[in-house]
This record gives C-alpha cells, structure tokens and sequence, in this order.
C-alpha cells in the first residue's frame, strides 16, 4: 500500500560516496580560488539596505543643510513636518540597544511636548476656534503617540511623557476629540474633557487598549487598560513632582 | 538531517563573508540532497556529480546576491540554481554522441544500475512537478512547506498531490 510505496521511494535513494564528496569538494574549492572577493563595504550596505538608503536620504538631506533647518524647526501640521519625523525615524533606527532607544524617543517625544506648546500657546486661546484649537492640538498629540509607540520606550519614560502631556493639555478650557489611525488601522480617541467637569481627562484608546490620564483631586492618574484588564496605575503626588517616586508607585501586574 | 534555521543562516552569513571553511560546512550540509535530485533529473551518475559541483560553485558565486528571509526561501534559491545547471547539462548531453549509451553507467554496481533503472522508470511515468514533489521530499528530505516554496504552490496543495502521487504510483507500479 502507500507504506510499500513509501518504503520503496526511500530505499532507492541515491548514494553519494564519501569519495565522490570529497572529490567534489576539491574541485569547488580550485573554483572558489579564482572568484573574485566581495567587497566588505559594498556587502554591508547591500545586507543592511534600510540602514543604507537611511543613511543615503541623510546625506542627501544634510547636504541640503537649509532644508534640514527648516524640517528641524516644522511642527506638526507643517508641510516638512514628515521630513522631520523621517529624519528622527533614521535617528531611531541607528540606535543599538533598548536604553539608546528610549532616550532617543524620549529627545523626540519631549520636542512633540515642546511644539505642543507652543501650538496651545498660538491656537488654544479663547479667540480661536474649537476647531482650530482641535485641528492643531490634535495633530500635535497624535504625532507624539507616534513617537511613544515607534521608539517603545519602558513604561516609566511613557507615563513620564504623559504626565507632561497632561500639564500642557490641563490648561485648555475647550473639548478637544481626535480619532487616531496608526499604522495597525486602530483608531485612537483623544479627549479633553471641559474643566467645568472638574477635571481634565486624556484617553487614547486603539482596538484592544486604552489609556487614561486624568487628574483626581489635584493628582494625575494614568491608567493602562488591555482588553478589560486594567494593567498599571500611576499616581503622581503634584507636590512631590521633580523628587523621587516617593509619592508614588507603579502597580503592574 | 534536520538543521536549525539559525544554524543555516549563520552557515550564510559566514560563507557571504568568504569564510571558505563555513561554505564547506554548507556544502556537506546540503550535498546529498542536491545530488539526490540531479540524478533523478540525470541519466548519467557522472553527469549528476558534475551537475553537483556545478551548483555549488554557481551558489558560491550567487551567495553575495542572496538575502536570507528564511530556510524555505534559501531551499528555493538553491533549486533555482539547480535546475539553471540541470537545463545546461541535458543541453550538453543532447549535444554529445551516443547519449543513451553512458560508459559511467558501467561504473555502477549492477545492483545499483537495476534500482535506479527501475525507480527512473517510475518517475518518468509521472509529470515533471509530480516528479519534483516525489524526489525532493523522499530523496532529498525536503519539507512540503519547503517543497512547495521551491515549486511556488501552496504547501497544502503539495500535500495533497502528494498523496494523490503516491496513489497513482502504487497503481502503475502494481498494475
């Protein structure tokens, strides 16, 4: 039957001697002796292309040195924006190891909290539009969730940069809603809650995650939710920011 | 033999390096199993050999080029190297004189001589992917998932023609 069938495929299999592979082997490497030797430059570049057409785009960019002054200083929104957080994505790239990372999307998120700023300063004002004011902090955030989810950096500098996030978005006396499409396709909902509610909240949610940041009698709370599972709670005594975590502790479970 | 896929991608990245001695160890790794199809494709066991080492200094050649996404995608990438030297040789044999009569062949045992005649007799009576799916998985000891990267079908339709193949051998060789 198929067994028979199996046993008489696996019973005629060719042979090779060991004579015959070595002999073989003699003649390939006479070959290899003649074949040209790769260049150990061009192979590098060739097995790390990203890392090459990364480094070849800054070339280009810096030799182009007044485009990337201007780049550097967009802000989210701006039309050479992109071309910043594509110069920062290089950066992120060439870092080696998870420590390098975090402080390299930490540099970043902190200039996205910078640039938040100062669009609040600029379009937050009583005298622009919600939407206006919607329009520009809402591009602002959501390039920074950009930048805390590409460089996954550790939860400590994460919170970090949402307590930050919360001391600029605190301030805003107007709703602010922005739905978020990463890269997965999840939609992520940015809200800032009326400070006549008492409290101002940030919620960033995508398919199976949430994230809240909200204030609490004077604390802020931000609270990771998975799937129904509430994973960690961060709560920050005011007073105590800029000291150590004394104040406060981080449960994860 | 089963070889880890971290092993064989170190074997490459050292041979792309031009580490003789890793390409070596590469060369015994997948000998057999290239030479087990070159003669189910060759009517000639020294053809077959010449064939082998062809592929192999072809490979060599062809590593610098090569980007490694996987042990199946590496598998195919050396059969397409196989098969380019295969079509060369039955070139050259039709070419020669007297290309059904091979004096290599009277270097074989008779034993050997009458197996491999009757097995090639199987073979033939099957289309040439049925025939790959055949050789490459009981000869060479590839995996249908392997298999069928280097055919470019799916891995459950190279399961099920395989069954189906062996079907269709028990029936010829029995009937």
């Amino acid at each position: 039957m198929k067994n028979d069938i199996n046993e008489f495929l696996n019973t005629h299999t060719p042979v090779l001697r060991n004579a015959e592979r070595n002999a073989m082997w003699k003649h390939i490497d006479a070959s290899m002796e003649t074949l040209p030797t790769p260049s150990p430059y061009v192979e590098w570049f060739r097995l790390h292309t990203r890392v090459a057409v990364g480094v070849l785009m800054l070339a280009l960019v810096v030799t182009g040195s007044a485009t990337s002054v201007f780049a550097g200083e967009a802000r989210p929104g701006d039309t050479l924006f992109g071309l910043d957080r594509a110069l920062e994505r290089i950066e992120l790239a060439l870092t080696r190891t998870p420590e390098a990372r975090t402080n390299v999307g930490l540099a970043h998120a902190e200039e996205r909290i910078l640039e938040l700023r100062e669009l609040i300063h600029e379009h937050g004002a009583p005298t622009s539009t919600p939407a206006t004011t919607q329009h520009h902090v809402g591009a602002a955030v959501d390039a920074l969730v950009n930048v805390l989810e590409e460089s996954q950096m550790n939860d400590t500098a994460r919170e970090r940069i949402y307590e930050n996030l919360f001391e600029e978005i605190d301030p805003l006396s107007v709703d602010v809603h922005v739905d978020r499409r990463s890269e997965k396709s999840s939609t992520a909902r940015v809200t800032v809650g009326d400070e006549t509610e008492g409290k101002t909240k940030i919620e960033i949610t995508d398919t199976d995650k949430r994230t809240r940041i909200e204030k609490k009698n004077g604390h802020v709370h931000i609270e990771y939710n998975v799937g129904g599972e509430v994973r960690g709670v961060n709560a920050v005594d005011e007073q105590s920011r800029g000291q150590s975590s004394e104040g406060g502790r981080a449960k994860k479970e | 033999m089963a070889f880890e896929e971290s092993d064989l991608q170190l074997l490459i990245l050292r041979s792309q390096k031009n580490e003789k001695k890793a390409f070596h160890e590469l060369y015994t790794v997948l000998v057999d199993r290239v030479h087990a199809y070159c003669r189910a494709r060759l009517f000639s066991p020294e053809d077959a050999l010449d064939c082998t080492q062809q592929v192999f200094i072809e490979l060599w050649r062809a590593l610098p080029t090569f980007r490694f996404e996987g042990t199946a995608r590496f598998y195919g990438f050396l059969f397409t190297i196989t098969k380019r030297q295969l079509i060369r040789f039955r070139e050259e044999a039709m070419r020669r004189p007297d290309t059904l009569i091979d004096e290599s062949a009277k270097d074989e045992s008779a034993l050997e001589h009458e197996k491999y005649t009757e097995i090639n007799r199987a073979l033939g009576l099957l289309n040439p992917i049925d025939r790959d799916i055949v050789v490459l998985h009981h000869w060479s000891r590839y995996t249908f998932g392997e298999i069928g990267e280097m055919l470019g079908l799916a891995e459950t339709n190279v399961r099920v023609r395989h069954h189906r193949i062996l079907e269709k051998l028990r029936t010829l060789l029995t009937g």
